[in-house]
């Protein structure tokens, strides 16, 4: 069988979780069935080239800021030099490369969504939604991250539900993994009888942490050997800081700022908190699951995907102090279901969220697109 | 060999007491029986016992430069060392002696942190950097040289041997729960764990450092699978020989009779033909058989012997298992239960007759795939593959998770269970193969109480950790990963580490020289385990070295006939042992007592499984 060769088209490779995502898979992919390029739309950023397989070759399209009517006639200029066989573009940035790969007269069109845009968190704006209704005809099957994402595409977008998939983010289950906690405890200098709860993310208002401070003074109250971590950075900082201060809590709350090394400070935690008002597909979450830590979060956006209600951990309405108490407590209370719910969400992650799933669903994805090219 | 050991009170500054110090390195005199001596200052202490292979005279430790701001104890040996202190005299370092411990602190000197990638050879190094206030502790790239260590956050306790760091008053002495599970499925206990909760192994291609009241773990080291080379069969074989020989010569640098120990395998003779080639006179050597012919490979052994300028030494060993049972707890520091350290044990107590330090063929399978698991692995993963691939497909894939949308998959591959435990079971299928106790034997042997603490927590989550963390998908690179940062480190290394100490007797093992083992790790999979083969391309970069017989003989492994033992010379003892009275809130009697009855109506055989049991009564024996 001959190799299949694959286009990526990004915005950049400046490093994020997509462009990371996008990484991993290439260099776990086997190389003997697939070869792959990178378009890069802007510039390249270099960050991600050094960490990518030495013989993906990368391309540059240099747009600017301003539109580019013409960038479509480049890039298909580019993609009928090189021959591939799937062009596959990734979310609103890489939009340019299905007409680009239309024109140049590709095979195959993926498109990938993998979250929203910050400009367009909610996915509304009528305009962009047309011209993805438009360029539909064009593309032969959807990615997303979530089968919430799924849902926004087939319900508001209008795309035919039987072309998208959902092929969730592989986590990083070596990086991020539940041994040595007790050597870390010791380094950090706290004990297995402190109880130590934690969350990751930007201090902004959609992440809700607030209600998490509150929930918290009260657990301290009667639990003296609580502590809470907060770790990230953002606009709330300030306002979270006196909060904690108002409620006599300040001690006990450590802002740990943003941090290279969320992977050793989870093994710290005993719970992990995500009071989010809105979530796609929650990397933290995956990652504190990773660590073997029960993951407490609201139930909204992709988190149900995630979270197994009493197995890998609880949900609970977004702005619900009461039940998210009552949840707190009750692990505090039973720290050997605390523990089991800990290690059942790193199994959930091993089995259905490790890199090597993800990689093999890609490969099947793309496989079964090209028998499909062929049959027809 | 030798062995170290130190203190540091990096938190509370508290001076470190001469009298624990010297006790905790007493504990080690079988390692190091020529020589002791000790480096405190105030918080600081290091310690060290020696045995002399290099330089007879000039190798005391704890050794230090020019101004005494950096202390090195060292236990192992590197084999560059003249490369190295070249370099670095060309760099305007002085040396007083000619020891490859002097090296350690010159390059420390040199590179800082960096120093241990310039190392060849196997080692466990501590480094006391005075004016940073900084401890490194250092372990080889494979594991051969130990280090255990106690952190609490205030302080750091650690030594070459755990027994070392027991002597500490008031050390807490949890049993590691998660340790004790691995235990029953693996026979040995994984790095970075130990038996107890609050002491450590530091990994392997490793190095601790503790400064600023703080501990970090830096790997500088790890193998990678991931550029298999395109080369001819013939390239390869010349490749092989040649990086093969040269690791065999720098391990022959000893001021000490130096010799090996030939099984009659494929590894040891071929290490055994490489010596007799580059030593000019006779090779030492020491082999070991029982009185049990299936059992007895002295007949290969004699074979090599009669081939090469040897001077060959056969012992037939009676095992005396009840007598060197508590032997053998005491000097494993940790339940250990693979039986063939009884002959390591022989074997080497053989060697140790004749010369200082033994050449053996260890690593061999690991790096070439020549354990029949792997066979196994790769016709489970055959079996795989030979599914239609229309089928095969959607079990490993989205359109099997788009259930039940998927309406073109045959039913019975829709359901979530199958289709999760196909696309995980290369790894899950080599655990079970190296499972002593199964999974479900397991469940019940716990108690309730210890099932219920463990919370979930399953052994297969160490494999499957390294299995994802190799750097390639071809399945049997991705197993022989998991060998080599498992099996290996914390099986077959500590087994010769500990049986050749027990004797003092250094062992070193030329087939995991860390540049032979980078350039093994490049040749393709296809090459190792060619259809039923293993090492095929090793065996056949030998050809000109070893005759054919040898070559291609049934592989035996070094085993020793448990399962008859257990009926007899075994049996007293061992059921006083397993049924002693008290102590035991973590087993299960019941199951104990089930195996125990299973095994000796001859139902089944059940000797593993005792012989684990057996391990670690006699280790809580010694050490609760």
């Amino acid at each position: 069988m001959k190799s299949i060769k694959i286009m990526h088209v990004l915005t950049s490779l400046n490093i994020g979780g997509l462009e990371n995502g996008v990484v991993n898979l290439i260099n776990k992919m086997d190389p003997d069935k697939f070869k792959h390029m990178i378009c890069c739309i802007s510039r390249s950023g270099q960050s991600a080239e050094k960490l990518i397989r030495k013989d993906v070759e990368i391309f540059e399209m240099k747009k600017g800021e301003a539109r580019e009517l013409l960038l479509p006639l480049r890039v298909a200029r580019l993609f009928r030099k090189v021959k591939v066989d799937i062009v596959h573009t990734r979310n609103w940035g890489a939009i340019d490369g299905i007409i680009g790969a239309k024109l140049a007269g590709i095979p195959i069109v993926v498109h990938g969504e993998h979250g929203r845009d910050i400009t367009d968190p909610y996915g509304t704006n009528k305009k962009k939604n047309l011209i993805r209704k438009g360029l539909s005809c064009f593309v032969d099957g959807y990615i997303t991250v979530s089968k919430e994402l799924k849902e926004w595409l087939v319900d508001k977008v209008g795309i035919k539900g039987e072309k998208v998939h959902v092929i969730y983010n592989g986590v990083d289950t070596v990086k991020f993994n539940p041994y040595d906690k007790g050597l870390i405890r010791a380094k950090y200098n706290y004990t297995d009888r402190d109880i130590i709860l934690g969350t990751v993310g930007r201090l902004d208002p959609i992440k809700d942490q607030q209600l998490l401070i509150k929930a918290f003074a009260q657990l301290n109250a009667r639990y003296y050997n609580s502590t809470l971590l907060i770790i990230g950075d953002g606009p709330c900082w300030r306002d979270l800081e006196k909060l904690a201060n108002d409620l006599g809590i300040r001690k006990s709350v450590r802002f740990l700022g943003a941090r290279m090394d969320v992977a050793e400070l989870l093994k710290l935690l005993d719970i992990f908190v995500l009071p989010s008002l809105a979530e796609g597909i929650s990397n933290t979450i995956l990652e504190a699951m990773a660590t073997g830590i029960p993951v407490v979060a609201t139930h909204v956006g992709g988190n149900p995907e995630l979270v197994v209600n009493g197995e890998t951990g609880y949900l609970f309405p977004k702005e619900d102090l009461a039940t998210l108490l009552k949840v707190l407590e009750g692990y505090i209370l039973n720290p050997a279901i605390m523990k089991e719910h800990g290690m059942a969400g790193r199994q959930r992650v091993v089995n259905r969220f490790s890199l090597d799933r993800m990689v093999a669903n890609y490969e099947s994805f793309y496989t079964h697109l090209m028998m499909e090219t062929k049959n027809n | 060999m030798c062995g170290i050991s130190g203190i540091y009170n990096f938190r509370t500054n508290n001076p470190v007491s001469w009298d624990l110090l010297k006790s905790m390195t007493d504990t080690m005199t079988h390692r190091g029986p020529d020589d002791d001596g000790y480096y405190i200052s105030g918080p600081v202490g290091l310690g060290h016992r020696r045995l002399s292979i290099i330089d007879l005279s000039g190798g005391h430790q704890p050794m230090t430069n020019e101004d005494q701001t950096v202390w090195v104890v060292f236990n192992g040996e590197i084999y560059n060392f003249d490369e190295l202190q070249d370099d670095l005299m060309k760099k305007g370092h002085i040396f007083k002696t000619r020891s490859d411990t002097e090296v350690i602190v010159h390059l420390y000197e040199e590179y800082g942190e960096q120093c241990f990638r310039y190392m060849r050879g196997m080692f466990a190094i501590a480094i006391w950097d005075e004016r940073e206030k900084k401890l490194l502790l250092a372990r080889d790239r494979v594991g051969k040289k130990p280090i255990f260590y106690f952190y609490d956050g205030s302080r750091i306790i650690f030594a070459s041997e755990m027994k070392a760091i027991l002597k500490v008053p008031n050390l807490p002495r949890e049993i590691d729960l998660e340790a004790l599970s691995d235990y029953f499925s693996l026979l040995y206990i994984p790095v970075p764990k130990s038996i107890f909760k609050h002491i450590r192994k530091v990994r392997p291609g490793h190095y601790l450092v503790v400064s600023n009241n703080t501990l970090r773990e830096v790997e500088y080291w790890d193998i990678s699978f991931a550029h298999p080379r395109d080369l001819t069969e013939e390239e390869w074989c010349a490749h092989i020989l040649e990086t093969y020989r040269e690791a065999v010569r720098i391990r022959l640098i000893s001021d000490v009779p130096l010799g090996a120990f030939l099984s009659g395998g494929i590894d040891s003779s071929s290490v055994v033909a490489l010596m007799s080639q580059l030593m000019g006179g006779p090779v030492i050597t020491s082999s070991i058989g029982f009185e049990e012919e299936e059992y007895n490979e002295l007949n290969y052994a004699r074979i090599v012997a009669s081939k090469f300028n040897i001077e060959y030494h056969e012992q037939i060993v009676r095992p005396d298992a009840v007598g060197i049972l508590d032997k053998l707890a005491w000097h494993y520091d940790e339940p250990f239960a693979d039986s063939s350290a009884i002959p390591t044990y022989y074997v080497s107590k053989a060697a140790r007759e004749h010369v200082t330090v033994a050449l053996s063929g260890d690593g061999g399978d690991e790096n070439f795939a020549g354990y029949r698991r792997y066979y196994f692995d790769k016709r489970e993963n055959n079996l795989r593959t030979l599914l239609p691939y229309r089928i095969r497909r959607p079990l490993f894939g989205t359109l099997a998770s788009l259930y039940p949308k998927a309406d073109w998959a045959p039913r019975i591959f829709r359901g979530k269970a199958t289709f999760e435990s196909l696309a995980c079971s290369p790894i899950e299928g080599y655990f079970l193969s190296m499972s002593a106790f199964r999974p479900a034997l397991k469940e019940k042997l716990l108690h309730p109480d210890i099932k219920q603490k463990l919370a979930g927590y399953n052994t297969l989550d160490v494999f499957r950790y390294y299995y994802d963390k190799a750097d390639t998908q071809d399945p049997l690179s991705r197993i022989q990963y998991v060998d080599i940062k498992t099996y290996l480190t914390d099986d077959i290394l500590v087994k010769v580490d500990r049986a050749s100490m027990a004797n003092s007797l250094e062992v070193r093992a030329p087939i995991l020289d860390h540049k032979f083992m980078e350039l093994v790790a490049t040749i393709p999979s296809h090459l190792k385990l060619r259809g039923r083969t293993g090492k095929y391309i090793f065996k056949k970069s030998l050809e000109n070295l070893l005759p054919k017989e040898i070559l291609y003989r049934r592989k035996m492994g070094f085993a020793v006939p448990l399962a008859r033992w257990f009926r007899n010379e075994l049996k007293d003892m061992a059921h006083n042992v397993i049924f002693r009275p008290g102590g035991n809130d973590l087993l299960n009697d019941r199951t104990i007592r089930q195996i125990w009855k299973e095994h000796q109506s001859g139902l089944r055989d059940r000797s593993t499984e005792l012989w684990t049991l057996l391990m670690f009564k006699m280790w809580q024996q010694e050490f609760q």
